[in-house]
């Protein structure tokens, strides 16, 4: 091909490759990432509308939606977390550089050099302000990630424990192999154009901004509702805690208390203008939430919210 | 009984040469085209139910071309793995492909390395997928006049003859 070329021989040049038969693993592999990337997309679009509760329960994996059929309005109740190591996320501990154990059976690997399938920015959605860093992590399950980004035990070993499962998940986490996906902000997104809700996002390394899953029910935050709790798993400290959201109606709320079942105080962050006219707080709480407090200006208890034990492991509202 | 993924297989089977062929082209690299390909099925696959009332080739074609040009942007590979496409390419220049074989095919992915990415680009939409200038400059969203003067000088990179690069140009 040193000599000139025509046009037709090198259209007949490019065409001469396409030889390559699509065969059955490979299709299989294609349905199901985008079997993966359809249910994260649903997800999304179940809470973009903020027709559900997003609140998350006492399941101690959940980071991110993964666990069970990634639909955060359905907490799975964990009520008796394995006092040990799975013996998949015990291999993971020990060959997966950087990987750490955060509890009795959890280990969380680092951000593979591929993107989760969980990630669907739609271009109807756009974040409203600025962001705030939250200074914790997100986390996702193996399989939210191509099988290339994990050695193929680990990527068919997660695979394998999935499909065991009664109605098969997609990127649990219930075997106790957590992936930090990247960094927790908190936002309020706007979908088409609506007003927008309070969500936490996702800074991948690329630096780009995901939406993970938004908050609150249909009452959340107008005018005389209640105050709405949300949790997600925080590991960042190295030790499992939970990374504590909770929404407040007005702009009176100027200091929150996040207290602990075991009686520890974390004070929190309040973060008004995120949501317009209403006020938002978070706080990283070591072991487990018990109630959230918040204050005015005076010192005077806006209100004082325990949260209550899930009764059902479906729309689990923690208050 | 009848589902939302009805017709996805045959279409994958289908359109995956031409997808992976073109990936191939465009990367230079044939793992990261493998890759590429696939990456733009399964985002099809997510889209199935709308997808396939429409043109579910244009849509995959649109899926996989934007997804290079992201990777390019990035400069690192975040969804499909491996190297750079600077390096893929070069790589290739060595005339060996991933497999370790040179076949005749691979010369015209080596020509394909002296172009730049947009030169790259529009060649393989021209010319590998058959679309006219404007539906190329639609797809690419740059105008018709910056698709003439790029294929022209990518044609001539390619050392395509003078006659037949005057025949295109006026095509």
């Amino acid at each position: 091909m040193n000599e000139d070329l025509t046009i037709n021989e090198l259209e007949d040049h490019l065409h001469a490759g396409e030889r390559e038969v699509l065969d059955a693993a490979t299709l299989s592999a294609i349905r199901r990432r985008g079997g993966r990337r359809r249910t994260a997309r649903r997800t999304l679009i179940a809470i973009g509308t903020a027709a559900t509760v997003a609140v998350v329960g006492l399941t101690l994996t959940l980071g991110m939606p993964g666990s069970g059929d990634s639909q955060p309005d359905k907490a799975t109740q964990v009520a008796d977390p394995p006092q040990e190591l799975d013996p998949l996320a015990e291999q993971a501990l020990a060959e997966i550089p950087g990987a750490v154990q955060v509890s009795e059976w959890q280990v969380v690997l680092p951000p593979p050099d591929a993107q989760s399938d969980y990630f669907h920015d739609s271009p109807d959605s756009e974040v409203v302000g600025d962001p705030v860093a939250l200074a914790a992590k997100t986390y996702q399950g193996v399989t939210m990630f191509p099988a290339h980004a994990w050695p193929d035990w680990l990527y068919q070993g997660t695979l394998d424990f999935e499909e065991a499962q009664p109605d098969p998940p997609v990127g649990s986490m219930d075997n106790g192999i957590l992936v930090e996906a990247g960094d927790a902000f908190l936002a309020c997104v706007s979908w088409q154009n609506n007003t927008c809700v309070p969500a936490l996002m996702t800074r991948t390394a690329d630096g780009q901004l995901h939406y993970s899953w938004g908050m609150g029910t249909e009452e959340f935050l107008k005018p005389g509702s209640d105050m709405e709790v949300f949790l997600s798993g925080d590991y960042s400290t190295g030790a499992a805690g939970q990374l504590a959201f909770a929404g407040l109606p007005g702009t009176d709320v100027a200091r929150v208390e996040f207290v602990t079942t075991d009686g520890n105080v974390v004070v929190g962050r309040v973060h008004q203008g995120l949501v317009e006219g209403d006020s938002m707080m978070s706080g990283r709480v070591p072991g487990e939430l018990a109630r959230v407090i918040a204050y005015d200006a005076d010192g005077e208890v806006i209100e004082d919210h325990p949260l209550r034990d899930c009764d059902s492991p479906v729309d689990c509202e923690v208050r | 009984m009848a589902s939302g993924n009805d017709g996805f297989d045959e279409f994958a089977t289908a359109a995956w040469p031409r997808l992976r062929r073109s990936a191939h082209l465009l990367t230079g690299d044939y793992h990261l085209a493998e890759d590429l390909a696939q990456t733009a099925l399964a985002r099809t696959f997510a889209h199935w139910r709308r997808v396939r009332r429409q043109d579910a080739m244009a849509y995959s074609r649109k899926v996989l071309v934007n997804l290079n040009i992201d990777r390019l942007r990035r400069r690192r590979m975040v969804e499909v793995g491996g190297d750079s496409a600077e390096h893929a390419m070069g790589r290739q220049a060595d005339g060996q492909d991933a497999e370790g074989t040179v076949t005749d095919r691979d010369h015209v992915v080596r020509l394909l390395a002296v172009l730049t990415d947009r030169e790259r680009r529009v060649v393989v939409l021209r010319h590998y997928f058959d679309l006219g200038e404007a539906a190329t400059a639609n797809e690419l969203g740059i105008a018709p006049g910056t698709i003439k003067s790029t294929l022209s000088r990518a044609l001539a990179k390619l050392r395509v003859s003078e006659e037949s690069l005057e025949e295109a140009v006026r095509q």
